[in-house]
């Protein structure tokens, strides 16, 4: 599914380039439920938005699902990726002004699905996730655990294949990030494919392959 | 997609109030002064709109040329228009038409003295009583609602009503069949009732005689030398050519008077839609009040451009300014797949919202700004907007185009975000545009100096002509003005009985009294070569003896009328200073001046006075005995004590001499100060303007800081840990504005000099320009705009820089 080949990132700043990421090879199939690990500046979440092309990579090659990355206009490139991923923040980045309602509902309209179905998706979704009593409160009014939970339901809500979570439990305490894992696992369980940065030993256990990054290489 | 974006709009806007009400009421006052300005264009493109025939109708002009003068004039001699509908194919109706205006109405009982205005305009009518015929009902669209329109204005002695004055004068009682009695001359029988006119055409009137009438009473129907006579509109063919029309009308005109006195008149067709912008003061004979000037509409567009110029600049700074607000919305928005010409259709649609309801206030000003000025103004002058499509949908582009504008730049602005910069907490812009901003506020502040110093050099131009030394005695003094035939010999009647019965100083009857009327030409030559070069033009007062003392003007030499004896006195002239002074002669006692109909001698020289309004082109004053019609307006001086008394008792005289007539006069100081009104309301709404202009500025100011602050809250808060005072932090903050502000105050002195020059070129007498007043104006700027932007400041010098610092 993701197969990437010697991917490095850097800045430039003045005449100095700085590598966060070097030559990166890493290979993710369907299904799988991978953590990436690594100390801090490690380029772990760089790693992850180049995944989720949210950024550039400066050099190498990426391939999603057949298609080549490294080779799409930015148009394309959100078309893809608005296709098949969906992502969670640490910060839940809910939009402030929306209830949780059309928080879910953001996604299907950039994604030009009709009125009815995107209800029927909504509320299918609410359901799911047990948060129809909450579909008309405002994110500030939910607490974070909440907050996460509707932010899971946005992304998962177009039935991507890959999920990315930065850190999606970091800003929670132990109780409800137990919850938000295990969901995490379920919704793997139930054949999608979750990418995740973590600091937690704990958070790792859940998926089965850590990839280790310091200083910008995979260790081995 | 358009409900998501709505919503988040409104919301965002309930949310942040303070920027949103900026926003709103800055464009509000905008929009709202652009809706005014349209609905006055508007209004006034609509005269005569609502004739069907409106395209095909044409007025004759006349131009006459002599020796000595050229004379333009929309009046033409009576059998004008008799021989063009017999001999001219191209029409197919000609109407036939003149205004009576200034009459006195008897109903019955009742008598009307129809409204007299002191006309300032050389030739001003009140268009109430026309004289048509019954073609004038056929050309233009004018429907009765009682009453045969074929045969009504066809007997002599008939009249039509309109349904206004019909509710005006009869109340209630059914108008045809009634006897009206115009002048105590002609008594009319009512035979129809014209529908309600609109009022924006110049032939509205209240009544219409029947012209066959005027067979009976005018003597001068017949001639072809009058030609101030008649209008003449004419009901064109289609596509016919207008040069060789008038080529026609010259034809016919010289075959009816020969070639010699046809070699002096010009012919000219002028479009029904061109009449009401074509007015010429008193350039043109016989031009129809009211009347539009483009260049006033142009003139109040630009300002009002202007100030929904400041307004979009407000937006756009504002926008940007809070764009931390929305740039997480950004980043999550194009996460989860919203292209960026998404985000921008978003944004300017947000902005088109915002401009939505700035044009609902806008809208809502608008009506009671009409109902405040209604009475204020001289007519109707703004347009109803509701029930005019064309209206509805140029406040619909109005709408669109200000949102467009004003979100174009905040949209790019906005939608650029790297999303995940933004979600990881940095601000998403590599580089912040603050030149654009700067930019917008030197403009912004450019405008505002430059309506600051213009409504202060208006003020302190037009106080300088107001308050400035007439050279006559004008307090107390009380202006009757009579007209109608026996004008003079009224006044003269009416002198005697104020004199016998009244305790007045002093009374003189004139053609006019100094200072309240604009200039009317009087030429005279310097020697009897009748050369261009010894051409002078003076402003003319034809008076009685009394004339000099009343108005206390002082005698420099020579003698007054009166001393110098009433017998050969209609050759006898006194003259101002100025004449003298123009005439660069030495002696000027015995001097003679000529005339095309002959010789005047110059007995007395007076010291200078104003006799012309300050604000009109300053002419010398001559002053000469009168043709015995020409003294048909009294000054009384009045005692200065008890002065409603006087008037009072006066008013008893005139009751008494001419019963049953309206007593109408004014005060010379009023009259005097009536001249300025137009100078005033200038003055008045600069003001209005300024302080609007330098509020929205400032508005943007305020943003501006907010900006600044916000963006450097972590800055402050280092150079707070690192030891500054909340002084120190506020000058930081403020000195970027007062630097641009003085580069505003570079920009805007000289355009506001050059455009004041132009101004005060008007005027005959001026204040002069100081650097003071452009002092002042910056001054006054930079401390509006140090008030403002300190507020912002202090608020973000004054934080705890702990709580600065821990959100990085």
């Amino acid at each position: 599914m993701i197969d990437l080949k010697n991917v490095s990132k850097c800045y430039t700043t003045g005449k100095v380039n700085t590598y966060v990421l070097q030559k990166i090879n890493l290979e993710i199939n369907e299904g799988e439920f991978v953590t990436i690990m690594g100390p801090s500046g490690a380029g772990k979440s760089t790693l992850l938005n180049i995944i989720g092309m949210l950024d550039e990579m400066s050099e190498g090659k990426y391939h999603f699902l057949g298609e080549s990355v490294h080779k799409l206009n930015e148009r394309k490139r959100v078309d893809l990726y608005k296709q098949f991923i969906g992502f969670i923040f640490q910060s839940y980045h809910l939009i402030d002004e929306l209830t949780v309602y059309e928080n879910l509902d953001t996604p299907l309209i950039y994604k030009k699905i009709k009125s009815s179905q995107r209800k029927s998706m909504v509320c299918d979704t609410l359901d799911r996730f047990q948060i129809v009593g909450k579909k008309d409160l405002f994110p500030n009014q939910l607490s974070g655990g909440q907050q996460q939970l509707v932010g899971i339901a946005r992304a998962i809500i177009a039935e991507p294949k890959l999920l990315l979570a930065d850190e999606p439990t970091g800003n929670l305490h132990s109780e409800q990030g137990k919850e938000i894992m295990d969901l995490l696992k379920k919704l793997n369980d139930e054949g999608t494919t979750i990418l995740q940065v973590t600091h937690s030993e704990k958070n790792a256990a859940y998926g089965n392959r850590i990839v280790k990054l310091l200083d910008g290489w995979i260790e081995n | 997609m358009l409900k998501n974006y709505i919503t988040v709009a409104l919301r965002s806007l309930a949310r942040h109030k303070i920027y949103s009400l900026i926003n709103i009421f800055g464009l509000a006052v905008g929009l709202a002064l652009c809706l005014i300005v349209i609905g006055h264009i508007s209004y006034e493109l609509s005269f005569e709109n609502f004739h069907e025939n409106k395209d095909r109708i044409y007025r004759i002009n006349l131009k006459y040329m002599s020796e000595d003068t050229e004379l333009y004039s929309s009046l033409v001699m009576s059998p004008l228009g008799p021989a063009l509908r017999e001999s001219l194919p191209e029409a197919e109706k000609v109407a036939v038409f003149r205004v009576i205006g200034n009459i006195d109405l008897s109903i019955g009982e009742d008598s009307f003295r129809e409204r007299y205005e002191a006309a300032r305009e050389g030739f001003k009518y009140d268009a109430n009583v026309f004289c048509a015929g019954p073609e004038y009902l056929e050309i233009f669209t004018l429907p009765l609602v009682d009453g045969d329109p074929k045969s009504a204005l066809v007997e002599p002695f008939t009249m039509l009503i309109t349904e206004t004055a019909a509710r005006k004068y009869f109340k209630g009682i059914n108008p045809i069949g009634q006897i009206v009695k115009i002048n105590d001359k002609i008594t009319c029988r009512i035979t129809g009732v014209l529908k309600e006119i609109p009022p924006n055409t110049q032939l509205n009137c209240e009544f219409i005689v029947s012209y066959s009438s005027l067979q009976h009473i005018d003597e001068n129907l017949a001639s072809w030398e009058k030609y101030d006579q008649d209008y003449v509109y004419m009901l064109l063919n289609e596509d016919v050519d207008l040069e060789e029309v008038e080529a026609k009308i010259s034809a016919i005109f010289e075959s009816r008077v020969g070639k010699e006195l046809a070699s002096r008149h010009e012919f000219e067709l002028q479009p029904l839609k061109d009449i009401y912008f074509s007015y010429y003061g008193s350039g043109r004979m016989g031009d129809i009040s009211p009347h539009g000037e483009i260049s006033m509409m142009i003139e109040m567009g630009v300002i009002a451009g202007f100030v929904l110029l400041l307004a979009i600049a407000n937006f756009i700074n504002l926008s940007t300014a809070r764009s931390s607000d929305r740039n997480r919305e950004v980043g999550v928005r194009k996460v989860f797949g919203a292209h960026k010409i998404d985000l921008i259709k978003q944004f300017i649609g947000e902005s088109i919202i915002i401009t939505f309801i700035a044009v609902l206030i806008g809208l809502l000003a608008y009506e009671i700004f009409k109902i405040i000025v209604q009475d204020a103004l001289p007519r109707q002058m703004l347009a109803d907007f509701y029930n005019n499509n064309t209206m509805i949908l140029l406040i619909a582009a109005l709408t669109i185009a200000v949102g467009v504008i004003a979100g174009y730049y905040p949209a790019l602005y906005l939608s650029r975000f790297r999303p995940i910069a933004v979600l990881q907490g940095k601000s998403g812009i590599k580089s912040s545009r603050s030149l654009l901003r700067r930019g917008l506020v030197v403009f912004q502040f450019t405008i505002a100096i430059g309506f600051i110093c213009s409504t202060t050099i208006i003020y302190r131009q037009i106080n300088f002509i107001t308050n400035m030394e007439l050279g006559f005695n004008s307090e107390n003094m009380l202006v009757i003005n009579l007209n109608g035939k026996q004008a003079a010999e009224n006044a003269a009647i009416l002198k005697n009985e104020i004199q016998n019965k009244n305790k007045v100083l002093s009374i003189t009857a004139a053609n006019a009294p100094p200072g309240a009327q604009a200039y009317s030409p009087y030429i005279y030559y310097k020697d009897q070569s009748f050369e261009d070069s010894s051409k002078v033009v003076f402003k003319k007062f034809s008076v009685d003896n009394n004339f000099v003392s009343t108005f206390g003007l002082e005698v420099i030499r020579g003698q007054t009328f009166s001393e110098y004896g009433s017998a050969d006195g209609r050759n006898a002239v006194m003259v101002t200073e100025a004449v003298v002074r123009n005439l660069k002669i030495t002696e000027p006692i015995g001097h003679k001046l000529y005339r095309q109909d002959g010789l005047v001698e110059i007995i007395g020289v007076l010291k200078d006075f104003h006799g012309t309004p300050l604000n009109y082109s300053y002419k010398p004053n001559i002053i000469l005995k009168p043709e015995p019609e020409e003294l048909t307006t009294l000054a009384v001086k009045l005692p200065p004590e008890d002065i409603s008394a006087s008037v009072a008792a006066i008013k008893d005289t005139w009751d008494s001499t001419f019963p049953g007539k309206t007593f109408n006069y004014a005060f010379l100081d009023d009259l005097i100060e009536g001249n300025y009104s137009d100078d005033r309301g200038s003055v008045k709404m600069f003001t209005v303007l300024s302080a609007l202009a330098i509020l929205i500025a400032c508005l943007g100011i305020f943003g501006l800081v907010s900006f600044t602050a916000e963006k450097k809250t972590k800055e402050i808060g280092i150079r707070k840990v690192l030891g500054a005072s909340v002084p120190n932090i506020v000058k930081m903050l403020s000195r970027e504005f007062v630097i641009l502000i003085a580069i505003s105050s570079i920009i805007a002195w000289p355009l506001a000099y050059l455009l004041m020059q132009s101004f005060l070129q008007w005027f005959p007498f001026r204040v002069s320009i100081g650097v003071g007043t452009f002092l002042f104006t910056g001054f006054m700027a930079l401390a509006l705009a140090m008030i403002t932007s300190g507020f912002q400041a202090v608020r973000a010098a004054a934080a705890n820089p702990v709580d600065a610092l821990r959100c990085e």
